[in-house]
């Protein structure tokens, strides 16, 4: 009885987990729409987590509130470091966006007001999964319309070719800032959700290897459509869990796994689908042919 | 004391140096970040510990099984991490995460083989315990010397990528990867003995860093990875001597924060230095404005 109370929780807790692993993937994917390698999703998570928790705890706002001043804090940071930053390209975006977190990191370590190393304990346990999977699927619902809206058509372009896409007349300045900003905002809620399910949070929590973790999500999953940063943070979340059996060797089934997707099927796990879909689609029409129809 | 912090300051640029040449090198020619740099680092420094206290073989026995299996190490991660997506002309993305996937196998089997735990040193297999006198300092002649051996392999490496067959392979790779194939340059084979040299050198920097701090364990590849990513940037990305100028502006601005503000702000130093080289001058001290493709 106690093993299978013990099952559960760790099992709740693991669905929580994808919820909001999903939404980070999700935060690093608006910007991969727009061709931008941007690894901040950690500084603003972090952002997120000790603003909410300390508004509540030290400023008396109340909890879904202080969530979204955390937001708007995080999209106010993100607005003003934007425009340099959407100048930068490839890897020296990806460097210099690490380093903003690293910095985040560092005023979170060296502030007496954040907790320092030892970080921030007795957070009110106040988000619960349902909230989680609800704002997930608002970003769901948010990236269906975007990808069929004009500022969505215009990232995507902008992803493909940069250059093009100005030659088309889009603003890419401001495209590229706006979507680095509404990833900045998701990975504060997600940030805020950490911190209000997890009753502690550290600095340690929102390193470099975190974020790292949160691109191999996207990527993993592939970033054809949404559903890629989705699926592949799920099952990324999951695998570890289902792995653990295999006494500790669970990290390199992880890191063996990204690597035959990564080098076999360049769409990640979208493709792995399709490809399986493909598969049963040929022998259909293969079925076809051989009754002797042409259509 | 200054002087010591000096010396100090002087050698932990030259290992910095070290690591970052091949991090250079690699995104001179690819493009690409090479995140398994990192871990092959702590390989080096924890595969030599493993051979010096578990297997009691002396310093330069052990140095040299070290560069040999990190050479191999970086042959293995061409042929498994960047080759097969080279054939497929993918961005610069997908390499970075497949390479970030051998990162995290190499960091799971060192925990494995070597335990999780900062190890130390053994001190009777570590030559130059002694000090020396320099003027009114105590300095550890271990760092002297390292320091002398890292700057002569970076002197060495830059006469490999500029007066040798290899280097200019290498060279020309870097400037036109097609015209360098249709000259009769063997691409492949170029690249896999770029990543072995790269790799054993990431391996020595490992096990030099690991020496005279006397400490390693297998999360030391992180923070080496992000100082290295500072080094090339601050550098310029390609250039071996920029690696050097890089490595030691880097290893001063952390002593100089260490002495005058606090050793909890050394990162931070490094990073604001970064941050603003991006912002004035992205191609680096010593790079060259190249045309970014798109």
């Amino acid at each position: 009885m106690n093993a299978l109370f013990h099952f559960f929780s760790s099992y709740s807790y693991v669905i929580y987990l994808v919820g909001q692993n999903a939404i980070l993937a999700l935060s690093i994917y608006i910007t991969l729409m727009a061709g931008l390698l941007s690894l901040s999703c950690m500084g603003f998570m972090e952002i997120g987590a000790y603003g909410s928790a300390l508004l509540v705890m030290r400023g008396g706002v109340g909890y879904p509130w202080s969530l979204l001043l955390a937001a708007i804090l995080s999209g106010v940071v993100a607005l003003v470091i934007a425009r340099p930053i959407v100048r930068l390209k490839g890897v020296y975006l990806a460097i210099t966006t690490v380093g903003f977190s690293e910095l985040v990191s560092f005023v979170a370590l060296n502030w007496h007001f954040t907790g320092g190393a030892m970080g921030l304990s007795g957070i009110p346990q106040l988000a619960s999964t349902w909230q989680v999977f609800l704002f997930l699927m608002i970003l769901i619902y948010g990236f269906h319309v975007l990808q069929r809206s004009r500022y969505g058509r215009g990232l995507l372009a902008i992803g493909r070719d940069e250059t093009a896409a100005r030659s088309m007349g889009i603003q890419t300045g401001r495209y590229k800032a706006t979507a680095f900003i509404a990833g900045a905002m998701m990975a504060s809620i997600a940030g805020s959700f950490d911190a209000h399910h997890s009753f502690y949070i550290s600095p340690s929590n929102f390193g470099f290897s975190q974020a790292v973790l949160i691109l191999l999500f996207a990527v993993f999953g592939g970033l054809r459509n949404f559903w890629g940063p989705i699926l592949g943070a799920t099952v990324l979340t999951v695998l570890p869990e289902a792995f653990q059996p295999l006494k500790h060797w669970e990290t390199t089934i992880y890191g063996v796994s990204v690597l035959l997707v990564v080098i076999f099927f360049p769409g990640g796990l979208l493709d792995v689908g399709r490809l399986i879909g493909r598969r049963a689609r040929k022998a259909e029409v293969q079925k076809v042919v051989c009754e002797g129809s042409f259509t | 004391m200054l002087v010591q912090q000096f010396i100090n300051a002087l050698s932990e640029g030259a290992f910095y140096a070290l690591f970052a040449a091949g991090l250079t090198l690699i995104f001179g020619v690819l493009d690409i970040l090479n995140m398994a740099h990192g871990a092959v680092f702590m390989w080096g420094a924890l595969f030599s510990w493993f051979l010096m206290s578990q297997m009691g073989l002396g310093f330069g026995l052990a140095m040299a099984a070290t560069i040999i299996l990190c050479g191999i190490m970086g042959l293995l991660l061409d042929r498994v991490a960047f080759r097969p997506l080279r054939a497929r002309a993918a961005g610069f993305l997908p390499p970075l995460v497949s390479s970030l996937a051998v990162s995290i196998i190499l960091v799971n089997i060192a925990e494995k083989l070597f335990g999780t735990r900062v190890v130390r040193y053994p001190p009777n297999a570590i030559p130059f315990s002694q000090t020396v006198r320099l003027g009114s300092a105590q300095l550890p002649l271990l760092h002297v010397v390292l320091m002398v051996i890292a700057f002569l392999l970076m002197a060495a490496l830059w006469y490999l990528v500029e007066q040798t067959q290899l280097g200019r392979a290498i060279r020309a790779l870097q400037e036109k990867p097609n015209v360098a194939r249709l000259m009769g340059v063997d691409v492949d084979r170029t690249i896999a003995w770029m990543f072995a040299v790269a790799s054993a050198l990431a391996g020595v920097a490992g096990v030099f860093l690991g020496v005279a701090y006397n400490s390693a364990s297998p999360y030391m590849g992180h923070w080496i990875d992000l100082t290295g990513f500072a080094v090339i940037i601050l550098g310029g990305m390609g250039s071996i001597p920029g690696a050097l100028v890089g490595g030691l502006l880097i290893g001063f601005a952390e002593t100089a924060t260490v002495i005058y503000l606090s050793s909890d702000y050394s990162n931070a130093a490094t990073f604001i230095v970064l941050l603003g080289m991006l912002l004035i001058k992205p191609s680096g001290l010593l790079g060259t404005s190249r045309e970014v493709r798109a």
